[in-house]
């Protein structure tokens, strides 16, 4: 591959030489270290192809074996100047061409999230572009260490984080903690303390201590575990304060309320085939629409589609063309009976439950109960639930022992 | 003797210690000659190849030769023998 490069940037020519001592002039070629390749017999002669600078050289061997010599085919970057030396509008422009696509490798042109779950990439890309790196930055601005500091501050949910820099794409891959329970260290003392008001489920202390039992009600910002550990002597008198990074786990019990309704009556989406199209180009925050199919629907769904333009995989261009196509439909009422009503709304709320549990959350009892009146189906109640409550907090100074205590260890 | 002991000690191969010719057959397409001394015959049929202390000849349909240096050449084609004499 690399030796085909080096012809090509060098130059080589395909010739076919007839006539005299063939197996002569080849060996001399060789003796001569000329590099020869792609050898075929053809029309009597033999055709093969040579570098440029090695051609120049062979004129004395055909003397010598008494062959002569026709170029067949010129290849390389050599042969492609000469052809299009006159042409100086071309050349400033390839030459305006390369500038332009190497400047253009020096930013940053596009933004990739990879392995998003409960964080939507949209919103992601959408925040960094928005916060830190706008399209356009230059490479060499970015700090992909600070970015990924950045970025795990904003997003809690973040358990572990990579960015790159791959071509003109700056590329973000995470992954999702699957828990929501879990604290994270930084090493620093700390209390932990309730997130909201809830009565207290169970509590596990792996550091601290534990201010409250389990049935205790706690208000949103009450100390759960205090990070001030009291170092006692004997006589229970204190010794030293020893203040530590809180840790453990707490789950509260707590009442969700929910409520969710829709009508009976409603509308269903039938298509109807007929589709057009729209396209547009965007460079950088231009857009260009393009000629495109004029019909208007009463009622249409829009499927968008974004095509960023590339060279190879990862070097981006600020060039992005959007396809948008305009799908037809007619709308068709239609209306639940109370069975089916009572059913959906089911199954809304089995989605919602499932949702929570993906969260680590227990649901201890379900009162929801659904309801049809006046054309409406609700669905409401209370879901008591028991979920992780606890989150670092500052160390409440309140809790600690009191001084006249310490002096009496003296 | 020399040289064979030395090859031995080295664990190097012959072509290397002592400039033997070695032949390489890929199937029936391709044939690498390496450390030969010259071109003797070029035919698409027929090409012998002059080698370290023989003749090799090669034949078989539309024979081509892909490169030859110094030190190698690389033949391919539809091989049908190869013969040493």
């Amino acid at each position: 591959m690399l030796l085909k490069l080096y012809l090509f940037l060098t130059g080589y020519v395909t010739v076919m030489v007839k006539g005299g001592n063939i197996e002569r002039f080849l060996n001399l070629c060789v003796n001569k270290s000329l590099y020869i390749r792609e050898l075929k017999m053809k029309d009597g002669g033999i055709v093969f192809s040579i570098p440029v600078r090695d051609f120049r050289k062979i004129k004395i061997l055909l003397q010598k074996t008494k062959s002569k010599v026709h170029i067949l085919e010129r290849h390389g970057v050599p042969f492609f100047i000469h052809r299009y030396r006159h042409r100086k509008t071309f050349v400033v422009s390839a030459i305006l061409a390369c500038t332009l696509v190497y400047l253009s490798t020096l930013y940053i042109w596009d933004i990739n999230v990879t392995g998003a779950d409960q964080y939507t990439a949209q919103q992601m890309i959408r925040d960094i572009k928005e916060k830190y790196l706008a399209l356009g930055t230059k490479k060499k601005d970015v700090d992909c260490f600070e970015m990924e500091k950045k970025l795990r501050k904003d997003y809690d949910k973040i358990g572990w984080i990579s960015c790159d820099i791959k071509g003109t794409q700056f590329n973000v891959i995470i992954t999702e903690t699957v828990s929501t329970d879990k604290i994270e260290k930084t090493g620093e003392p700390c209390d932990i303390i309730a997130i909201r008001d809830c009565t207290v489920g169970e509590i596990i202390t792996r550091s601290g201590i534990p201010v409250v039992k389990s049935g205790d009600t706690v208000k949103k910002g009450d100390t759960l575990i205090s990070g001030i550990v009291p170092i006692m002597g004997d006589y229970e008198a204190l010794m030293d304060i020893s203040y530590v990074e809180s840790d453990g786990d707490i789950y509260g019990i707590t009442t969700l309320p929910y409520e969710d309704s829709f009508p009976l009556h409603t509308y269903d989406k039938i298509y109807t085939g007929k589709e057009t199209k729209k396209y547009s180009l965007y460079v950088m925050d231009a857009c260009l629409r393009l000629p495109s199919g004029k019909k208007r629907y009463e009622n249409y769904d829009t499927v968008t589609e974004e095509r960023k333009l590339k060279l190879g995989r990862t070097f981006y261009l600020p060039v992005i063309f959007e396809a948008k196509v305009l799908k037809e439909y007619k709308v068709t009422p239609k209306t639940f009976s109370d069975a089916e009503a009572e059913k959906l709304a089911e199954k809304r709320l089995n989605a919602y439950i499932d949702t929570l549990k993906e969260k680590k959350v227990e649901i201890l009892e379900n009162n929801v109960t659904i309801e049809i009146r006046d054309g409406t189906c609700t669905a409401s109640g209370t879901l008591t639930v028991s979920e992780p409550v606890g989150i670092r907090g500052p160390i409440d100074q309140s809790l600690a022992p009191k001084e006249e205590n310490a002096g009496n260890t003296e | 003797m020399a040289d064979r002991s030395l090859s031995e000690f080295l664990r190097m191969p012959e072509e290397v210690t002592k400039g033997n010719t070695l032949i390489t057959v890929f199937e029936r397409s391709t044939v690498t000659i390496d450390n030969y001394k010259g071109l003797l015959l070029y035919d698409p049929c027929e090409i012998i190849v002059k080698a370290n202390r023989c003749h090799v000849k090669v034949c078989g349909v539309n024979l081509n030769i892909d490169y030859f240096t110094k030190n190698d050449i690389q033949i391919s084609g539809s091989i049908n023998k190869i013969e040493w004499s």
